[in-house]
């Protein structure tokens, strides 16, 4: 057992040199951010849990062209999800072979409650999502980096690949153009110059 | 205002890693270990059909396919049931749908077939077995004619998927899913909320109003060129006469037209004394290529569409190509199982009608 914990250019770094661990040990630190995000943009926890699996297959497939900002995998991935997630059919068709190798869950879902919580967030997620619908694509993916992720500007750049100053204007025209403020997600952030910027 | 909801945990997060971790490992074709019900019966609920099956037949060392059938008398006769069976397009009633109607569609469909699988071993080194997947499914569709809202279908029936030679234990699953999305299995597409309408709804529409009335432009059609497709050129208009008519309403005159110009299709074969899947008597017309015969069925007496399937067939005589040159050659241990004759997949049309509500029966 070790008591330092590798950081994630040390864990990216392993799993391209065939650290399948440290690839799993990626998927622990970040999947479960990867999977709510999937969520907020598809409102469906089903797909948004392969899309999970998607978004890191694709990395994957991408390993080449990964790079990482502030230390961190995130931006990347966040970078990948939006791209899976403009298409996630097709994105599920690609992946559909690999999806089909993964073992059934051993048991179904028996918790009730927690069964007509996830509905009853589906159905509020689809009415969120419903309120940004008028907005281009490109700028309902950067709000939803940028507002409900919590991405810094340098971070929401490099997931979207355009320059920081872009991320900038960008949202100063976004929220011109936003009939009410978005929702914001239900806990007090970390600060975060854009949530002034667009409330 | 509606907070954004919670955040949650991903579920079965331990064997999401595991499945992630075995997939970088091995970018190849490794065991389904999960039955596959699911996504083969999904398709042919949906109206699909399963083409993965070549690429099993191939492997190394076979023999080459025993040519030597009689073509010209087959050919002739094949032909005939084609011209009857547009004879008998062109007197049935059209469906006229109105608007925000939908296409209800019944079908059966079966599946039975070996392939060759590979399985890691605990070294690294590759193991081969031979697996055997099947199964047998009940569905009904609803596709918007015109496509203006998501298509639906519901459903069901057994599966299995066991290594071979060994015991069939099937599995029953049913459920109901929208056309448009992907599921990994029945089970899970039976666990959705169906009151929540998705937004996808590409390729649901299966009234085909866009296809020629007239017998040369349905030929043209037929053989336009397709990027990809190494098969020949009248195997492939063949083909597309099958993926035209399967799980697609096409209205008489387009039918007739179809069924005419597969008449003229050099290379088909006669089959008689078929029996379909729910017993049905009937003559079918196929043709085979890289080991497979595609077949349309018909009823014996009428010459209506009943329904398609495919069946191991080695013969290469009613080929163009003769011989099988460019053709692939059997697995040897597959062949053992995959006898000529051998029924792959098989899907029918029980009822096909106007409805005016998803999920309402004619």
């Amino acid at each position: 057992m070790t008591l330092h914990s590798r950081n994630d250019p040390e864990l990216w770094g392993a799993a391209v040199g065939g650290d399948e661990q440290a690839f799993g040990e990626l998927f622990d630190r970040h999947g479960r951010t990867v999977y709510n995000f999937c969520f907020r943009r598809t409102a469906d926890w089903a797909v948004a849990e392969d899309l999970a699996s998607v978004v890191f297959l694709e990395t994957w497939r991408r390993r080449k062209q990964v790079r990482l900002e502030g230390g961190s995998l995130l931006p990347w991935l966040y970078g990948v999800a939006t791209n899976v997630l403009r298409n996630h059919q097709r994105s599920l068709r690609r992946y559909g072979a690999a999806l089909s190798r993964l073992p059934e869950p051993v048991a179904p879902e028996t918790d009730a409650d927690l069964v007509a919580a996830r509905l009853d967030d589906q159905r509020r997620m689809r009415e969120i999502l419903d309120r940004i619908a008028h907005l281009p694509r490109r700028d309902q993916e950067l709000l939803v980096l940028c507002v409900w992720e919590e991405l810094t500007y340098a971070e929401a750049a490099t997931a979207l690949g355009i320059p920081v100053g872009t991320v900038r204007s960008r949202l100063s025209r976004i929220r011109a153009r936003l009939k009410e403020p978005p929702p914001l997600p239900g806990h007090k952030g970390i600060n975060n110059a854009l949530r002034e910027e667009l409330s | 205002m509606t907070p954004l909801p919670p955040r949650r945990d991903l579920p079965d997060l331990q064997t999401r890693r595991r499945h992630l971790m075995s997939e970088i490992r091995t970018p190849a074709r490794r065991p389904r270990r999960r039955l596959l019900l699911g996504g083969v019966l999904a398709t042919v609920l949906a109206g699909g059909a399963a083409a993965v099956v070549l690429a099993a037949l191939v492997g190394p060392g076979a023999e080459s396919p025993d040519a030597g059938r009689d073509g010209t008398l087959r050919l002739a006769a094949a032909s005939e049931v084609l011209v009857r069976a547009s004879r008998r397009a062109g007197t049935e009633p059209e469906l006229r749908p109105e608007p925000g109607q939908y296409l209800y569609f019944e079908e059966r469909g079966e599946q039975d077939h070996f392939a060759r699988m590979s399985q890691m071993g605990k070294n690294g080194e590759k193991k081969y077995f031979i697996s055997r997947r099947g199964e047998n499914s009940h569905g009904e569709n609803w596709y918007p004619v015109g496509g203006q809202s998501p298509g639906m279908w519901r459903g069901g029936g057994e599966g299995y998927q066991v290594p071979w030679p060994g015991e069939i234990k099937p599995e029953r699953v049913s459920g109901s899913g929208w056309i448009c999305e992907s599921y990994r299995n029945v089970s899970e597409a039976g666990r959705r909320d169906m009151k929540v309408v998705p937004d996808c709804k590409a390729g649901d529409d299966r009234y085909r109003r866009d296809l020629p009335t007239d017998v040369e432009a349905m030929s043209e059609w037929l053989y336009s060129p397709k990027k990809n497709d190494p098969s020949p050129p009248d195997m492939r208009a063949f083909n597309k006469v099958v993926e035209t008519i399967r799980g697609h309403y096409v209205p008489p005159k387009s039918r007739a037209a179809l069924f005419a110009a597969a008449s003229r299709i050099p290379g088909t074969v006669l089959i008689e004394d078929v029996t379909d899947l729910v017993g049905r008597k009937g003559v079918a017309v196929g043709m085979a290529w890289d080991g497979v015969r595609s077949d349309l069925i018909f009823d014996a007496a009428t010459f209506e569409f009943l329904g398609e399937r495919t069946v191991m067939d080695y013969d290469a005589s009613s080929w163009p190509l003769k011989g099988g040159e460019n053709g692939r050659k059997a697995d040897p241990e597959l062949a053992r199982y995959m006898k000529p004759g051998h029924i792959m997949t098989q899907s029918v049309i029980l009822r096909v009608a106007l409805v005016d509500e998803r999920g309402q029966r004619p």
